[in-house]
């Protein structure tokens, strides 16, 4: 039998589990290669006739490796269709083996890896730094676009907001604090670490270079500079439909973490006008329409037990409801849409954007999907330091 | 939906039984797959899941024909009731192409039956499947306890509260020495068969 890749995917549209049961049914022969962009070892499931016999991924062996890859959340796998010649070390069935690697990812017992995991676990408060920011690590780095590293001594502002800069790095060592000053004070936003961008692709290359919020170094860093005319021509490769979704996405951050400073500071970012506006989308009805709006402003609130939160306002040419790769911890599952009353929407299909999104370089993706991680992470602490007020306002 | 073997000609359906926990669910499939050996291929997987087991295996059933030439095999699952156990519920709910709900007859669970069809009804709508449309039969378990003095629910009240808007076959069992389970499975596998026959539009007379 000669090897050729004959089945490929995601395990965020194909479960590990459904994956298995599609093999076994078919009763099929040869290795599942996954890749998760944020290890840096591939995993390999050995299967002969349909069943798991041996699986491997770095110095796991057998079922303690098949097991571990139930956690393997936004994983990409390849089924090579091959002679599997390797000693049946796993004797389980499999049925047994899906079964109960599901039960040990639910109770907790194998790690999960993947999108959620942008959010490095720290001590006792998950995600959390000593001073309660978040840290938010981007994807494995692609080294193709890094074109020389820099060093920075702990305490420089390697950023300075207001200020020009045209330079554009990803983080290779070490953590960085964002900081959004306001004139009621500097508010630090979360720490930046291995992976991480500095510098917002989409208002670098459209407005010019005037830095939104400052980053400095906590402790010493090192710092990859990327290689902005290769990103520039990428994007101006791109249609005007996927720049303008871009740029929407990256208003709602600059945005989200305007409200966040202003919870830093202790400033009121709740919201009380929402009876004078129209519900567009409900999180309620798990709607996948995507608009775009052509008139008047649609404004983004998430519930807390403290009240509503007003985390962005949008405008013509924004978007607002589903966008497949962007996951951003808002509507339509997250947060509900209000709109207000000239507002005027179209419906914008997005095949044409997704199947586009698709060719871009890793690189791009992992901006793109780094993007969408801030957001929730931003979105996250509005969430916390809104809770942690509630409880600690006195009763009245 | 259920998965066609071409490669065996063989058609897979998925029945899952569902209900609170420790309502019986097992104590069915346990029954099923002792007594009905010669109908079940290979063995029965039993996972530990807190406060209920999940368990699986392959059955052949005999006697409801087959589709188009091919062979039926039903895939039976229980699914663990707890809210932690998100992906397990998942895997097992996904194409799923029939239910049986075990309800416990035990005055003192009332509620927790309620809560558990309200799940079922939740569950199921996430995988984009309507509990009114998808083949169901209901199962009131434990009827054998009246015997021993504990105060059950006369059958009435829980077809009124468990039955009214569904309208399924009910049927009364007690999983542990058997009463109703066979009936309650071949009702299930009958509703699924008839329903796949109808969805592929293809079925042999």
């Amino acid at each position: 039998m000669t090897s050729k890749v004959v089945l490929k995917g995601s395990i965020a549209f194909i479960e590990l589990g459904e994956l298995l049961q599609q093999l076994g049914t078919s009763g099929s022969t040869g290795v599942v290669k996954l890749v998760c962009e944020l290890l840096e070892d591939p995993g390999y499931i050995f299967i002969k006739e349909g069943n798991p016999i041996n699986a491997e991924c770095a110095d796991l062996k057998g079922i303690e490796a098949l097991n571990s890859f139930f956690g393997w959340t936004s994983a990409e796998f390849e089924f090579i269709q091959e002679n599997v010649t390797c000693d049946p070390v796993i004797k389980k069935s499999r049925m047994e083996i899906i079964l109960d690697g599901l039960r040990m990812f639910d109770d907790g017992l194998i790690p999960e890896v993947g999108a959620r995991s942008h959010v490095e676990e720290r001590g006792q408060k998950r995600g959390k730094t000593e001073n309660d920011l978040p840290v938010i690590k981007g994807p494995v780095i692609d080294y193709v676009y890094v074109v020389d590293e820099e060093e920075f001594p702990d305490g420089t502002d390697v950023v300075a907001q207001d200020r020009f800069g045209n330079w554009f790095w990803v983080i290779l060592a070490g953590k960085m604090e964002v900081i959004r000053i306001l004139p009621e004070g500097g508010a630090p936003i979360v720490q930046l670490a291995d992976g991480a961008y500095i510098g917002s692709i989409v208002s670098f290359l459209r407005e010019g270079n005037v830095r939104s919020a400052t980053v400095k170094a906590i402790g010493n860093v090192q710092l990859g500079v990327l290689d902005s005319e290769l990103i520039s021509r990428e994007y101006s490769a791109m249609t005007d439909d996927l720049q303008s979704i871009l740029i929407s996405v990256d208003k709602r951050l600059r945005q989200v973490t305007d409200v966040c400073a202003m919870a830093v500071l202790e400033q009121n970012v709740m919201t009380d006008r929402l009876k004078k506006m129209k519900l567009l989308i409900s999180t309620d009805k798990n709607e996948n329409k995507c608009l775009r709006i052509t008139a008047g402003e649609a404004h983004v609130i998430r519930s807390s037990p403290a009240g509503d939160i007003h985390l962005c306002t949008l405008s013509q040419g924004d978007f607002v409801g589903a966008i497949p790769f962007l996951s951003t911890s808002h509507e339509p599952y997250s947060a509900t849409v209000y709109a207000s009353k000239d507002f005027n929407a179209e419906a914008f299909d997005l095949g044409n954007v997704r199947k586009e999104y698709d060719r871009l370089s890793q690189t791009f993706k992992n901006m793109i999907d780094y993007l969408s991680t801030s957001i929730s992470v931003t979105t996250g602490r509005v969430l916390d330091l809104t809770r942690t007020k509630s409880a600690n306002a006195p009763e009245s | 939906m259920a998965n066609i073997n071409l490669k065996d000609r063989r058609i897979e359906c998925k029945i899952v039984y569902y209900g609170p926990g420790r309502c019986g669910k097992t104590t069915n499939l346990q029954y099923i797959h002792e007594t009905y050996k010669k109908q079940v291929t290979g063995e029965m997987i039993s996972i530990d899941t807190q406060g209920d087991r999940t368990l699986f295996f392959d059955f052949l059933p005999l006697g409801l024909g087959k589709i188009r030439g091919c062979d039926v095999k039903v895939q039976l699952y229980t699914v663990p009731g707890q809210v932690k156990y998100r992906s397990t519920r998942q895997l097992v709910l996904r194409g799923v192409d029939g239910v049986v709900f075990v309800a416990d007859s035990l005055k003192v669970r009332r509620e927790k039956n309620m809560l558990s069809l309200k799940d079922l009804h939740e569950n199921l709508k996430k995988m984009g499947l309507w509990i009114n449309k998808i083949p169901l039969v209901l199962q009131y378990n434990k009827r054998d306890l009246e015997s021993e003095g504990l105060p059950l629910m006369p059958v009435e009240q829980m077809e009124a509260e468990l039955n009214r808007q569904l309208k399924v076959p009910s049927f009364k069992a007690s999983a542990v020495n058997g009463m109703g389970v066979g009936e309650t499975v071949n009702a299930c596998m009958k509703l699924t068969l008839r329903d796949l026959q109808r969805k592929f539009k293809w079925a042999q007379d």
